[in-house]
């Protein structure tokens, strides 16, 4: 799976594990604050999004306060991805 | 039934814990600080990141009589504790007009777990059996049917402040008059449910939980039970009973915030311990000592510690808070009544139990605390505060002594329906589609169809009448979203347990989540009694509204549909009952109010356990609707010669047919189809029973 292809499935989690009703994948951008403002996530979607993307991709994301660059966005949530699998 | 407002007495408690199966044995290891926490041992844990749970080990608590053979963990301790209260409070006989109210939120989660997810085989016979015990009612019905209690009853589950809300619901009957003695706690076992989900949240503490700590880590789960018997002062007075303490203040509200979130202000916490504490004419100087619900997770620590600094101001200095949950765990549905018993006992024996795991405390919540056992101080007065998922908060109020001189009696007119409607729809209709997305994501369909219904109901009666309450009842609640995070657990292993899912999965969500989609700050619970959901729905908002403390409250049912329950109970219903429930969904919902105007209709009489020779002779043109066996008791009443009308809603189910036969008794006023009308569903010995009345206005 390529970068682009990593960021398309990373967005298509966030609409249905997220519940995000009216959105399309495509709306999101890549580097859309993603907590808090931007798309109105909270700690509980944080945890639900890890899980997922472990389930997913086979790797565990970081907790704590090491999440929070991690999670800032969909480039961001793909760049560790693949770090983690490659590692 | 007495007229004016009763002192409520606390004359007995009962307390099945991890410390213990007795109230004296808990209170006793409390005080000299050990705890009662140690490896699971009631499922595998071995794959979790919390392996550690206080568990009740006595035997004695475990089965309280030899006929509960089929019980669930959660039945069994609710009826040793019930028994514990009765007779500390010296009733030894059994009273048939004892109302009794438990509060808990998983019942018999622990035993069906298995049978729901698949996981468990069995004959369909044993399979129908076993998931006797899954209903939220059912503690409430096996605890009444072995004490031989007919009297008011709810079930009440607000997450983890339901054994309190259940307390207060009690104090209500008492104090208006209901009843004069009320056996209220909670109940609530551990199961696989909530400790995969409290895991996926990431708030279970990998050691013992430690309140108030700095180094807090999050909560560790507990189990147990626990019931006082409240009695009004001229009964106890009447037959010379020992009052233990008086509970003389209580409150019930939401936040309207977040699912799982308490509000960081802590304004809604605050709020109510200023009500409960001026409903029992304290004064913050007067206070004591405050049994705080302190979990140990970072945020409920310190929202809580905010509430109580808006609330006393500068006599938190010298308040002193504990949390009981360093010791006994957090026991979930059943906390608000084991702590409310706790506080009861150190009240009367002038001992301010520790908090206990604490060791550097957080200096920024700015509390007092005792550490290591016991402090010996008289306490003049105590607060129990319970908070859980969704916002629903209670706080109670606990004196040494009978407070000066007798409440006002209530000064507004009667409880009126200032709007009614009922919501029927096929489950393939896309419900959550009517709703603003962002705001009710993961809402499941039970969520839904409260927060439609009551959305709709708050539309017809022209916006919200001040502070709102909603009381909403389910047969049995969100079958299906529970039976997907079940079968997740089994077959992927508990580490991908959907930490978003769990707090759904409550009893308690649907009504949690409407509160926070509507804004209802006032009193937020959900209750269950199988086909009269609805009925014991409106009767706990009606002991509300006597309350005189609530501006207004929606109450009634949703059922969505759920293929998995009614396949398993399949064997315990006639084939005529399958034939006449075809497939469908529905809710309905009355907002009640004391202030609506004369053109409401207003409710002239309810009650949960209704005897015929009880209805008031009905009045102008009168109508009449119930089923089953409302016939006899319509034919032995003074409404006997008015006729019955058995309406059939098709496509809703029958366990709905209840809050749809409500709102078409108001309909039929509103439309001047009618003066009065009677709705009446039997349930045990008794009945439910509302009639309602529309006197025509003048030019």
């Amino acid at each position: 799976m390529d970068h682009e292809e990593l960021k398309r499935a990373i967005k298509q989690i966030l609409v249905e594990e997220l519940d995000l009703r009216g959105t399309e994948p495509a709306e999101i951008a890549d580097d859309a604050t993603l907590f808090g403002a931007g798309l109105g996530l909270d700690s509980l979607d944080a945890l639900q999004l890890a899980l997922a993307i472990e389930e997913r991709f086979g790797v565990r994301l970081p907790e704590g306060e090491a999440a929070r660059p991690v999670f800032a966005s969909v480039a961001a949530l793909a760049r560790e991805v693949e770090r983690l699998r490659s590692g | 039934m007495t007229s004016s407002r009763q002192r409520v007495a606390v004359t007995g408690v009962g307390i099945v814990s991890a410390l213990g199966g007795t109230a004296p044995e808990t209170f006793a290891r409390l005080c000299a600080g050990e705890h009662g926490f140690g490896p699971v041992t009631l499922f595998d844990v071995s794959a979790q990141r919390c392996q550690l749970a206080a568990e009740v080990k006595s035997d004695a608590a475990l089965a309280p009589e030899a006929s509960t053979d089929g019980w669930s963990r959660t039945d069994r301790m609710a009826l040793a504790a019930a028994r514990e209260a009765l007779a500390h409070a010296g009733i030894d006989r059994p009273d048939p007009d004892l109302a009794v109210a438990v509060g808990g939120t998983t019942a018999g989660m622990l035993e069906a777990e298995g049978l729901l997810a698949g996981q468990t085989q069995l004959s369909p016979e044993l399979a129908a059996e076993r998931l006797l015990s899954y209903p939220l009612s059912t503690p409430l019905d096996r605890v009444r049917t072995a004490l031989g209690a007919e009297g008011p009853h709810a079930t009440a589950c607000s997450a983890c402040s339901s054994g309190a809300n259940a307390i207060g619901l009690g104090a209500s009957w008492v104090e208006n008059g209901r009843a004069s003695r009320a056996l209220v706690g909670g109940a609530d076992a551990l199961c696989r449910l909530t400790f995969a989900g409290f895991d996926a949240l990431g708030v279970m503490s990998p050691e013992p939980c430690r309140p108030f700590d700095a180094a807090r880590r999050g909560l560790t789960l507990g189990e147990g039970a626990a019931f006082l018997l409240l009695e009004s002062a001229a009964v106890a007075a009447a037959r010379g009973a020992r009052v233990l303490s008086w509970l003389d203040g209580w409150s019930l509200g939401a936040e309207a915030h977040h699912i799982t979130h308490p509000e960081p202000s802590g304004a809604c916490g605050a709020r109510l311990i200023t009500r409960a504490m001026a409903r029992a004419r304290l004064d913050p100087r007067e206070l004591t000592w405050v049994n705080a619900h302190g979990t140990a997770t970072l945020q409920n620590d310190a929202a809580e510690a905010r509430a109580l600094a808006v609330a006393l101001g500068p006599e938190l200095a010298r308040v002193f808070v504990s949390s009981c949950k360093g010791q006994i765990g957090h026991t979930l549905g059943a906390s608000g009544a084991i702590e409310a018993a706790l506080t009861v006992l150190a009240v009367e024996q002038g001992k301010v139990p520790p908090t206990v795991g604490l060791e550097t405390p957080d200096l920024e919540l700015g509390l007092r605390h005792v550490v290591g056992r016991a402090m010996p101080l008289p306490i003049r007065a105590a607060l129990s505060l319970s908070f859980g998922f969704g916002g629903a908060g209670t706080v109670l109020a606990f004196s040494e002594r009978a407070r000066e001189g007798v409440p006002a009696k209530p000064t507004t007119g009667p409880s009126r329906v200032r709007a009614a409607l009922a919501l029927a729809t096929p489950p393939s209709e896309p419900l959550v589609d009517r709703l603003d997305a962002p705001r009710s994501r993961r809402f499941d369909r039970a969520s839904a169809l409260v927060t439609l219904c009551a959305s709709a109901v708050l539309e017809r009666a022209g916006g919200s009448p001040g502070e709102v309450g909603l009381v909403a009842g389910s047969a049995f609640g969100n079958v299906d979203r529970t039976v997907a995070f079940l079968r997740r657990f089994f077959e992927r292993g508990p580490r991908f347990a959907s930490p978003a899912d769990f707090p759904h999965l409550l009893p308690s969500a649907p009504a949690g989540n409407a509160s926070i989609y509507l804004g209802l700050t006032g009193p937020v619970l959900a209750t269950a009694d199988l086909a009269t959901s609805a009925e014991a729905a409106l009767c706990i908002a009606l002991a509300l509204l006597e309350d005189d403390r609530v501006d207004a409250l929606l109450a009634g049912s949703a059922e969505p549909h759920d293929a998995v329950s009614e396949r398993l109970l399949s064997p315990l219903h006639r084939p005529s009952d399958a034939a006449s429930e075809p497939r469908g969904e529905g809710a309905a919902f009355v907002l009640l109010s004391r202030t609506g105007s004369r053109s409401d209709p207003s409710v002239v009489f309810w009650s949960d356990c209704a005897r015929p020779d009880e209805l008031p002779v009905p009045e102008g043109r009168a109508r009449a609707f119930g089923f089953g066996g409302a016939e006899a008791f319509v034919r032995a009443s003074s409404w006997r010669d008015v006729p019955l009308e058995q309406p059939s809603f098709v496509g809703v189910p029958r366990e709905a047919w209840g809050g749809f036969a409500l709102v078409r008794a108001v309909e039929a006023l509103s439309s001047d189809a009618a003066d009065q009308t009677l709705v009446v569903s039997p349930r045990g010995p008794h009945a439910f029973a509302f009639v309602f009345e529309r006197r025509a206005t003048g030019p």
